[in-house]
């Protein structure tokens, strides 16, 4: 008996040292912050059945009061332990379902009755050490074990749910190991003249309960009889000691694996949520990466159609590009563009895309689907949805078979007034989302202005012919013009000396006139030349310049020399090279109205500072008779326009000459700095 | 005392709760349908009625426990004209009717208000006369413990003192079942009406207790200067119960005294009515388990004279 006490101790002694170190272990388990109170549980009744194997081997009588003293104070504190464990297990690992609040108010009464009826037990003549073990298995124990039984039920019964059915099985493990202590730790009690063991052992109570009188009664009341110590003996040759200790071992190892197995099973789902998270971050990069993606697109097709406004392409063929543009970028089957001819409802198609062709409709064809005249009518986007009924998305789709399952519209509009629509649609069901409608504004935008500005164009060509005919005009009016006024005047003068029979005067006169018709004549050659002189970009400026010289030598008679120093790009702005000619142009006119020099040399070079150009220069030099320049700043008005262009892009401009020294014009402009060429070689480039 | 004696007290103390919390909770109801009004305050005893119910239910199944025969029991009611525990058992019969009557009314029924309130006052009229036919039982000239007029006034006080304290706990079970699903409004009737209540209850609850003690008093030294039968019993009581009797007065002074600060506490806002479960539910125990000892001792320390 004495071995089975110490196994017995031994074993509980073994559950509170391993369940206290499981507590070394990190985590954050809530069954690991009520494994405290088993630790203690198990460490407080195993001294408390070690006091009982030194109480059976047998002491000193003082000795043994004190260890009965000793045991009567930790069998009543072991079991509290055991019950706040049940507790934390029953009520903080899960979350109780509401009606059980119902409960602790029910069971006041039945506990009550029954803590008044084990209080009455203290006051019989029975030793007090077995009303206290008595009530303490029955009030702490037996309620504790059954609520951690329970406890651990409902545990195997959410794992179950969850699918771990390893854990939910170690879990019903665990409750059933618990509900045996709770019959073994709990229930079996030894045998005294009181119940509820009382009842069950009438036949074995040998006085009454409170007199002390022989037995009153050996009726068992119908109840079973064998829920004490010895009647466990006798039914199953073991002592309770042993089922208790085998309940022990039962508890602690299935307890330990049990929280090894919620820390692998928590470690594994932490696992799972760092993977979630990790590709919840990739996705994110992703969609991220694809975004930008999709904004590069965007942004590129955009600055292509502006360009190609800038550019003044054509309108039609701006129009092309955006729905061809604009189709793929949705991700559309199909985007039509109609314009309005008139007045609602009378709106034509004017291009599209669809998978296999773009095109630009010659032939009317009239839009009559009532969401693309709707949006029009009240000038607003539109974006369908899959309650939208089929026929309603009919006739948006042209030139294919198939009808469009979704579809957005918006409309085109001028000065707040509606012009046309533009639309995108699909096949396949699939909403268009909100980006999708406002690029499509965008796009919409884009057509606005490249009408607008195609518009504008038209009147700007309009105004320069305006311009350049009241240039030629004024240009005929003060050359030709007056060379034939001059030469009418001529004639009848002519026709006097003739009369008069004056032959000298009259060859005079012939002379006269002669040199003013060649001076016409080369002014009405050098404006031909001059408006046959374009900066074509297939040629280049230096080309153009080559080119310009070499006709005005061969008009008027004038040697000219071409030196061109610069070795590749002028790396000048457009506007800058559109001046520079005419800087050449007026002071090449100069040299033939004004200079009579025979010999003209035009000399281009680049100031480089480091691999940089810093500036072009330009030089026009004549032999001929020069001029007095005029220190007071006053300009004749072809220097004054001369030194205007040069300043209007940034140059300078100026003019040395001695009278019989010749002129030199000089001009510089700066070159472009090296990222903006980057930028003008991309545009050309593309 | 074994099985069929402890099945008194179970009875006796189970009935006293019913009738003292049916008391408790229709004054409460009273004052409350003048502040909230009828629908609100009816939902809110709803459950509390049915615990009333399901309390004299257990006293009256409890009860037969006592018999030898418990399958004729009815038998009991043929001497109402002379027997007092016939009419206890009319009395009771007829309570645990109308109990479940005003059950019925309550979670089944929106309408009735005449017919709750009058069903509610009757009902504890009829229990009312049944703890006053159950005392009245013990008045037997032969047992000169139990034979005073104290006897019937403690079964009444006990019945008061174990009503304030059950109706406490059945607000707030109520509270607590409901909470998560009643309106956010009826809730904070719920819980104002605990607050407000629960001050009146502490105090009728401490009044009694103090009332019911002074009573116990005068009884001792009426045991002590009586005959020899009263001697017995005074020597029993201080004697071989000395330890049930001082447990049983530290119990419910420390029920009551505990229910009272809390309900203070509760109604100074220093604390929420769902921090004053565990208190109000561990006084409520203290003063059962003071009141059961009592019965006890008032069965146990009885001695008979004569035939």
């Amino acid at each position: 008996m004495i071995t089975i006490y110490f196994f017995y101790g031994l074993a509980f002694f073994s559950l509170g040292l391993a369940a206290s170190l499981q507590l070394r272990h990190d985590g954050d388990l809530p069954l690991r912050k009520q494994i405290p109170w088993l630790a203690a549980f198990g460490i407080a009744y195993a001294i408390s059945a070690w006091l009982d194997m030194f109480q059976t081997y047998g002491t000193d009588p003082e000795l043994n009061q004190v260890i009965n003293l000793l045991r009567m104070i930790l069998q009543p504190i072991s079991g509290l332990l055991l019950l706040i464990f049940g507790w934390g297990v029953l009520t903080k690992i899960l979350p109780l379902p509401g009606w059980t609040h119902l409960i602790p108010g029910l069971l006041i009464v039945p506990v009550a009755f029954v803590i008044a009826y084990a209080s009455t037990t203290f006051i019989t003549p029975s030793p007090i050490e077995i009303p206290i073990d008595i009530w303490s298995r029955y009030l702490l124990y037996l309620p504790g074990s059954f609520m951690a039984g329970i406890g651990f039920l409902r545990q195997w019964h959410e794992q179950k749910k969850r699918g771990y059915s390893e854990v939910a099985r170690l879990m019903l493990a665990t409750g059933i190991a618990f509900l045996f202590e709770a019959f073994v730790v709990g229930l079996v009690v030894p045998a005294a003249p009181y119940g509820p063991a009382s009842y069950y052992n009438y036949n074995r109570t040998v006085y009454d309960a409170f007199t002390g009188d022989q037995a009153v009664s050996d009726k068992p009341f119908g109840l079973v009889n064998w829920l004490d110590y010895d009647r466990v003996l006798e039914t199953t040759g073991l002592p309770i000691q042993f089922w208790r200790m085998l309940s022990a071992i039962a508890v602690t190892a299935l307890v330990v694996t049990g929280l090894d197995v919620f820390d692998a099973l928590r470690k594994r789902q932490m696992q799972q949520l760092q993977n979630e998270r990790d590709r919840a971050q990739q996705s994110a990069i992703t969609a991220q990466t694809a975004a930008r993606q999709t904004a590069e697109n965007w942004t590129d097709a955009l600055i292509s159609i502006s360009r190609r406004i800038a550019e003044l392409n054509d309108v039609d063929d701006i129009l092309l590009h955006i729905v061809d543009n604009g189709r793929n970028l949705l991700q559309s089957n199909f985007m039509g563009l109609a314009l309005l001819n008139g007045a609602l409802p009378d709106l034509e198609l004017k291009c599209f895309a669809n998978d296999n062709q773009i095109g630009i409709v010659n032939s009317p064809i009239k839009i009559k689907n009532p969401l693309i005249l709707d949006t029009l009518l009240y000038s607003k986007s539109y974006c369908s949805s899959a309650d939208d009924p089929a026929h309603s998305l009919e006739e948006l789709c042209f030139f294919v078979e198939q009808s469009a399952r979704a579809a957005a519209i918006v409309s085109l509009n001028l000065d707040d007034k509606p012009i046309g629509a533009l639309w995108i649609a699909r096949y396949e069901e699939g909403a268009y989302s909100e980006t999708d409608l406002i690029w499509l504004e965008c796009l919409a935008d884009q057509v606005v202005i490249a009408i607008q500005h195609g518009l504008m164009t038209s009147q700007l060509q309009s105004f320069s012919i305006i311009e350049e005919r009241g240039r030629i005009a004024r240009e005929m009016h003060d050359g030709l013009a007056q060379v034939l006024g001059y030469l009418n005047l001529q004639i009848q003068t002519l026709e006097t000396l003739l009369k008069r029979g004056k032959q000298d005067a009259l060859r005079l006169e012939l002379e006269q006139m002669r040199q003013a018709v060649q001076l016409a004549h080369a002014d009405v050659r050098e404006n031909i030349l001059s408006l046959r002189t374009t900066l074509a970009n297939e040629k280049g400026l230096i080309s153009a310049i080559d080119e310009y010289l070499n006709e005005f030598g061969i008009q008027t008679q004038i040697d000219t020399h071409f030196e061109n120093e610069v070795n590749g790009s002028l790396n000048l702005a457009s506007l800058a090279e559109v001046q520079l000619v005419c800087i050449l142009q007026e002071a090449l006119t100069n040299v033939r109205k004004h200079a009579q020099a025979n010999v003209v040399n035009v000399r281009i070079a680049q100031k480089q500072n480091g691999h940089q150009c810093e500036y072009l220069l330009m030089e026009v030099i004549d032999n001929g008779v020069g001029f007095v320049t005029n220190e007071n700043g006053k300009r004749s008005f072809g220097l004054q326009t001369m030194h205007e262009r040069a300043l209007a892009v940034g140059g300078e401009l100026s003019v040395r000459s001695n009278p019989g020294n010749g002129t030199r014009i000089m001009c510089r402009f700066p070159c472009l700095s090296e990222e903006k060429l980057r930028r003008r070689n991309q545009v050309l480039q593309s | 005392m074994n099985v069929r004696e402890w099945a008194l007290p179970v009875y006796t103390i189970l009935m006293q709760v019913a009738v003292g919390s049916m008391l408790g909770l229709w004054l409460i109801r009273t004052v409350a349908i003048q502040q909230y009004g009828r629908f609100v305050t009816d939902r809110i005893i709803r459950i509390p009625i049915l615990a009333v119910l399901l309390t004299v239910t257990a006293a009256i199944i409890g009860s037969h426990f006592h018999l030898s025969h418990p399958v004729f029991s009815l038998l009991a009611t043929l001497n109402l004209r002379s027997s007092w525990l016939s009419r206890e058992v009319l009395f009771t019969i007829s309570f645990f009717t109308t109990i479940g009557s005003l059950s019925y009314l309550h979670w089944f029924t929106a309408g009735y208000p005449h017919l709750k309130t009058g069903l509610g006052w009757l009902a504890i009229a009829l229990g009312l006369l049944s703890v006053y036919s159950m005392s009245k039982i013990y008045l037997l000239p032969t047992h000169s413990s139990w034979n005073s007029p104290l006897t019937v006034i403690s079964f009444i006080l006990t019945a008061v003192i174990l009503g304030a304290t059950a109706v406490a706990v059945l607000l707030l079970m109520d509270l607590k079942v409901w909470e998560e699903v009643a309106e956010q409004t009826e809730t904070a009737v719920r819980e104002q009406l605990i607050r407000q209540s629960f001050v009146w209850l502490a105090g009728g609850a401490l009044v009694t207790a103090v009332i019911n003690l002074i009573l116990n008093l005068i009884l001792i030294l009426h045991l002590s200067q009586g005959d020899l039968s009263a001697q017995i019993s005074f020597s029993l009581l201080l004697g071989l119960y000395q330890p049930l009797f001082g447990l049983r007065y530290i119990a419910l002074f420390t029920g009551v005294g505990w229910f009272s600060l809390t309900a203070l506490i509760l109604f100074r806002n220093a604390k929420t009515q769902h921090e004053i479960i565990t208190p109000i539910y561990l006084s409520c125990l203290l003063v059962l388990i003071s009141e059961i000892l009592g019965r006890f001792l008032f069965y146990a320390t009885h001695v008979r004279t004569g035939i």
